[in-house]
């Protein structure tokens, strides 16, 4: 009998890989069996990352290395890492994969290009699997760049639409800035410890055989690397833009793949660099700046998408900041609120989805009263609503306490300030987002349009996950014994206040301008809040600022470096030396008659002339 | 033996003939000769020399570059009458001056 056990951590990512690449096949075929052949696989997919936990349990916390000779030449292995972090993310984004799958076959159904789209989507959750799977660094940052050029293809799934195919290539770019980063602190990291492997640089960098400068530059710049991946502050213009693509594309990369490939390249490496202080501060204050300054934008957004994009921009900080506290505690809340996330997100862009494929618009000032038509939907909505901003008992406010309380223990004040407003705006803008759109006046229709719940196949996966993200919050116990932590699941009195009145702070506001309307909304748009509002519907100008720097600033620099160098100088050279050959040779010119017996005579004339100074100096 | 200075001051004497012609004469059918007294000013140059290198042999290189050089000096008469005829073909003359106006 084969042990299965063994194989089970490379099918996770080869099933998915090599059933991308059958795709195509099927769809020769016959073009419904190929959308339930991608689902299909999806879900044996998802079958084997789960299978994978009792092995995790029998570890108990410790990581065992499977590798396989890669590259024997130059001692190169490939391998899959199995420890409680990788199985975890996989299951993740299997499972939630799987039933992004499902949901696109309702959801997709009427769209060109499908073979395309099942291909891209099975490569990504291949891909991200792959990534968390590896147990080297080059491994993973092969997978890496698979999963950033597959959110590339599918952000720009409708490359017709020039908004779209230009929102492709930005999240192409933005990451890539990150890669450059990661891989050139790979290398640095590689040239010292002579090997790929997470383990052995482990070992290496405990055994304190790499200089704390060199290991601090290592450190911020595999971070750089999980900043772009992961949209942190200041690349995280990117992620906003990507909601171009289908909601189930922003779905699979929210909650399932691509941004959580960040927070898992920093919990992987946390164990590396958990020595340098300074790296610890900046992912803290990174993660915690990103946080409060998206869900701030957050707020003022009008895209139903959008609103989600930027809160889940600032999740991936809250968990980046859980990390950035160093403490066993702020990691394992930091995994917990990755799961919370990853069930709400994938919910709340279903959610979003299932309303845009009733109403057919994504501008939230189009919509409301939508309770009455859709309310499977829109009790799933409430679910995830409050999940992410943190009402008990759902999985965001247990997720979200941990992260709370973590940095609380750890006395960082300013931190504790800046997630404590980063949960408040949170409560504002998923409240905001749920009275625009499913409370209030319906708006007017056009004709023959109607409302009505979406078919089930678009609901199924919606109940599936509203459970998931109600009884999830509970599975701390077992989830901290599954990531191998003696963590006892309890509340603490101080940050449990402060995660109860952030909500009711930023729930009250809303309540009174949206639900109750007591305060107008445009007044306070247009009126004293107006500069505010500027500020943050532009996205604190960072947009503009990368536009104006890199894509008008830098051509126009290239273009003052041709004029001035270039011209100026290097082609000003080349005339000067031609031009001055071109004098010489027209002065000595007439001296040409082309007469041939002139100058036959001036040799004949030299050969006497050579004679006679033989003569001369020698003598006969 | 005849020393080498004799068979130099031929050489030198050829050349200066072939010199002369090129200098003095219009017709380009005796240019043509010239040429050809010059080529063999150096060709005799090489045999004294390939002769009196080493004493007692004969490199035999020199007379291989001697054997190249006739060979290509017959290509180059060749050329040069082909040439001569066209230009006579087209100037109606054989005077060298008349290519004057192929100077640029």
């Amino acid at each position: 009998m084969i042990p299965l056990d063994e194989y089970a951590p490379w099918l996770v990512w080869l099933i998915p890989l090599s059933g991308s690449v059958l795709v195509p096949v099927v769809a020769a075929v016959n073009t419904k069996l190929r959308n339930w052949f991608a689902v299909a696989v999806s879900f044996v997919g998802a079958a084997y990352a789960v299978s994978v936990v009792p092995q995790v349990f029998s570890l108990h916390g410790e990581a065992r290395d499977l590798t396989v000779p890669w590259i024997p030449q130059i001692g190169l292995n490939a391998g899959v890492l199995l420890d409680p972090l990788s199985v975890f993310m996989s299951i993740v984004a299997s499972c939630i994969g799987a039933l992004i799958m499902l949901y696109s076959i309702g959801y997709m159904a009427h769209e060109e290009g499908l073979t395309r789209y099942y291909f891209f989507m099975l490569l990504f959750i291949g891909g991200m699997n792959g990534l968390v799977m590896a147990d080297n660094f080059l491994q993973l940052f092969i997978f890496w760049e698979i999963v950033g050029l597959c959110s590339y293809a599918l952000i720009g799934f409708w490359y017709k639409r020039e908004s779209a195919s230009r929102a492709g290539i930005k999240a192409f770019i933005v990451t890539k800035a990150g890669d450059v980063m990661l891989l050139v602190g790979i290398l640095i990291l590689f040239s010292q410890t002579a090997s790929f492997s997470f383990l052995d640089s482990k070992a290496t960098i405990e055994a304190g055989r790499i200089g704390f400068s060199l290991l601090l530059t290592v450190s911020i710049l595999v971070f750089g690397g999980a900043i772009g991946k992961s949209a942190q502050f200041p690349l995280q213009v990117w992620l906003p833009d990507a909601m171009e693509g289908p909601t189930t594309v922003s779905a699979l990369i929210h909650a399932a793949t691509m941004v959580k490939a960040g927070v898992y390249l920093t919990a992987r490496t946390f164990t590396l660099f958990v020595g340098v202080p300074e790296w610890l501060n900046t992912v803290a204050y990174i993660g915690a700046i990103t946080a409060l300054m998206t869900a701030t934008i957050a707020i003022v957004s009008v895209d139903i998408k959008r609103v989600l994009a930027y809160s889940t921009i600032s999740q991936l900080g809250l968990m980046i900041t859980a990390l950035g506290i160093g403490t066993e505690a702020g990691w394992f809340a930091s995994q917990f609120h990755v799961m919370s996330h990853a069930v709400f997100k994938a919910l709340l862009f279903l959610c979003a989805g299932s309303v845009m494929h009733v109403v057919g618009t994504t501008d939230m000032r189009k919509m409301g009263g939508l309770r009455r038509y859709m309310p499977i939907t829109f009790v799933t909505s409430l679910i995830g609503i409050f999940s992410l901003s943190g009402v008990p008992p759902f999985n965001g406010f247990w997720s979200k306490d941990l992260i709370v309380a973590s940095v609380f223990d750890e006395h960082l004040h300013i931190l504790v300030a800046l997630v404590f407003l980063t949960s408040l705006f949170t409560a504002a803008y998923s409240f905001r987002w749920l009275s625009l759109v499913f409370f209030g006046k319906e708006p007017k229709q056009k004709e023959g349009a109607h409302l009505r719940e979406s078919p089930y196949i678009i609901t199924v996966p919606l109940i599936i996950l509203a459970v998931a993200a109600t009884i999830s919050g509970f599975l701390e116990a077992p989830f901290s014994k599954f990531l191998g932590f003696e963590h006892e699941p309890g509340l603490q009195m101080v940050p449990l206040g402060l995660s109860l009145s952030a909500l009711v702070l930023g729930f009250l506001p809303i309540y009174l301008i949206y639900f109750r309307r007591s305060v107008s909304s445009v007044q306070l748009r247009t009126g004293a809040l107006a500069p505010i509002h500027r500020l943050l519907s532009e996205g604190y100008y960072f947009d503009r600022m990368y536009y104006s720097v890199f894509l008008n600033g830098f051509p126009k620099l290239c273009n003052r470096i041709h004029t001035w160098i270039e011209i100026g100088i290097i082609d000003r050279l080349n005339y000067a030396v031609a031009a001055g050959a071109q004098l010489i040779s027209q002065s000595f010119r007439p001296s040409h008659t082309g007469n041939l017996n002139y100058n036959m005579s001036a040799v004949l004339m030299g050969l006497a002339g050579f004679f006679i100074l033989a003569f001369v100096l020698v003598g006969w | 033996m005849i020393p080498l200075s004799y068979y130099l001051t031929t050489a030198l004497i050829l050349y200066v003939v072939g010199m002369y012609c090129l200098a003095v004469k219009r017709n380009m059918i005796k240019l043509i000769i010239g040429i050809e007294i010059l080529a063999n000013a150096a060709n005799l140059n090489f045999i004294a020399f390939s002769a009196y290198g080493k004493p007692g042999t004969v490199d035999p290189l020199g007379h291989n570059f001697v054997i190249m050089s006739i060979v290509v000096g017959a290509c180059v008469v060749a050329v040069a009458l082909t040439i001569a005829v066209h230009a006579y073909r087209h100037y109606k003359t054989l005077d060298v001056r008349e290519l004057r106006r192929l100077r640029w």
